[in-house]
C-alpha cells in the first residue's frame, strides 16, 4: 500500500504527465486549445477558466483622420502649435 | 543611473529600455521628481523579463509568487484581455521569444538572425489567476508584460504626483504620455501624434504602439514584437501604427498593443474606452469620438 507521499507523488507526477501530453498534443495538432474551439467529442472540458472565450468582434465606424497640422500649414491659413511632446511608439 | 535635469522641475532620464520626460511646472518640491524616476527604476526591476532577478522572472520560473504590484498588473491584464476579446493578451510571452525577442532589445543589434520563427505553446496552455496579493500560474508557458508595464509605472506616477498636490504635469514614458490638467496657457497640453496630427489632451493618456519599431532580421523575412495571440506570430495586420487616447495610460498602452496585433478585437473595445487613430495601408483613420481630442 502506497504511503501518503508515495500517494502525493503520484498525483504530482500525473499533473505534470498531463500536462506534457497535452502539449505534446497541441502542439501535434491532436487536440485543438484554441478558447471556444477546445473542445472533445468526448469531453466537454475547457482547457482555461481564467480567462473569457473569445467574443466575436465588430469593427467600429472609422472616420478619416483630420489633415495634418502640416498640411493644414500649406493649404489652409498656418496653425501653429508647438507641442510639448511626441508620442511614438519605443 | 544617469540623470540629467533640464530644468528645475522637468526631469530627463532612461528606465524601462527607454526615454522618460517628466515635467510639473511650478513644482518646488525636487524630491517628487526623484520619486518619479525611483517609480520607472522599480517597475523596470518588477516587471522585466530580461533581468533574472525581477518579479515578472521569478513568477515565470517559480509560476507563483506574492507581490501586490505586480498583482495588479496582472488584475489589469486580464481586465483589458476580457475588454478586448483576446487582443490583448500578456501569455504571449514564449511566443515573443520564439520570433526572435529573447533578450533586452539594444542587445539585439549583436544578436544573429534567427534561422526561423521558432513554435511557441499556444496561449491557451496557460493559466493565470491574480487576488490581491499575487499571481500564480498554471499550464505552459509564461507572461510578457511588455504591452502595459509602461502604461502602468506612468500612471502610479500621475497618482505620486497627484498626491503631492500637483495638477498639470506631464510624464512621457518612451512616447507613452499621460497629460495632468493644462500646460501654461491654460489649455490642454498639445501632443504630437500620427502623421503630423496633434491631439490636445487634459486628465488623459495617450500611447503609440507600431509594427515598424523594435524590428528585427530573421531568414523567413522581418519579425516585430507584436504577436497576435491567435497565432502566436508577429501580426500580420494591415494596421501598422495606433495611436490610443484613453482615461489612463495602462489603458492606451494595453489598447495600443492590442489594435496592432488584432484590430478586429482591439479596435471595438476602444470605442467603449477612449479613441484611437490608425494607420492602414498607408491612410490615417480615426474612431468615432477622436475629434475630442484631435484638433
Amino acid at each position: 500500500m502506497a504511503t501518503t507521499n508515495e500517494r502525493r507523488a503520484l498525483v504530482n507526477l500525473s499533473v505534470v504527465a498531463g500536462s506534457a501530453a497535452m502539449f505534446a498534443a497541441a502542439w501535434a495538432g491532436i487536440v485543438q486549445t484554441d478558447g471556444e474551439r477546445y473542445r472533445d467529442a468526448d469531453s466537454p472540458t475547457t482547457a482555461v477558466a481564467a480567462f473569457a472565450p473569445v467574443q466575436a468582434a465588430v469593427i467600429p465606424d472609422m472616420t478619416p483622420a483630420p489633415a495634418s497640422s502640416e498640411g493644414q500649414a500649406s493649404s489652409q491659413a498656418p496653425r501653429r502649435v508647438v507641442v510639448v511632446r511626441e508620442s511614438k511608439a519605443s | 543611473m544617469a540623470t540629467a535635469t533640464t530644468e528645475p522641475s522637468t526631469i530627463a532620464f532612461r528606465a524601462m529600455n527607454t526615454e522618460w520626460w517628466i515635467t510639473i511646472p511650478r513644482c518646488a518640491d525636487p524630491s517628487l521628481l526623484a520619486v518619479a524616476e525611483a517609480t520607472a527604476w522599480a517597475a523596470e526591476a518588477a516587471f522585466s523579463r530580461f533581468r533574472a532577478d525581477s518579479l515578472l522572472s521569478r513568477l515565470n520560473r517559480d509560476r507563483q509568487i506574492a507581490s501586490r504590484s505586480l498583482a495588479d498588473v496582472v488584475a489589469r491584464a486580464l481586465a483589458l484581455h476580457e475588454a478586448t476579446a483576446g487582443a490583448f493578451d500578456v501569455r504571449v510571452g514564449p511566443a515573443v521569444a520564439a520570433a526572435g525577442y529573447d533578450r533586452s532589445f539594444e542587445q539585439m543589434v549583436h544578436h544573429p538572425p534567427q534561422l526561423q520563427l521558432l513554435l511557441a505553446p499556444p496561449v491557451e496552455t496557460l493559466s493565470v489567476q491574480a487576488d490581491r496579493e499575487g499571481v500564480t500560474l498554471t499550464g505552459i508557458g509564461g507572461l510578457d508584460l511588455g504591452g502595459i508595464a509602461k502604461g502602468w509605472a506612468i500612471d502610479r506616477i500621475a497618482e505620486a504626483v497627484e498626491a503631492a498636490g500637483y495638477r498639470d504635469y506631464v510624464i512621457d514614458g518612451g512616447g507613452d504620455i499621460y497629460a495632468g490638467g493644462r500646460g501654461a496657457d491654460g489649455e490642454a497640453w498639445p501632443i504630437g501624434v500620427g502623421d503630423g496630427l496633434v491631439a490636445f489632451i487634459s486628465d488623459a493618456a495617450v500611447a503609440t504602439s507600431s509594427t515598424e519599431k523594435r524590428r528585427w532580421a530573421t531568414a523567413t523575412g522581418e519579425a516585430h514584437h507584436l504577436v497576435d495571440p491567435a497565432t502566436g506570430l508577429p501580426s500580420a495586420a494591415a494596421v501598422t501604427n495606433a495611436v490610443v487616447v484613453a482615461a489612463d495610460a495602462t489603458t492606451a498602452d494595453a489598447l495600443a498593443t492590442a489594435i496592432v496585433a488584432d484590430p478586429a478585437r482591439g479596435l471595438p473595445a476602444v470605442v467603449a474606452l477612449g479613441g484611437a487613430l490608425i494607420e492602414q495601408d498607408g491612410t490615417w483613420s480615426m474612431t468615432r469620438g477622436m475629434e475630442r481630442w484631435i484638433r
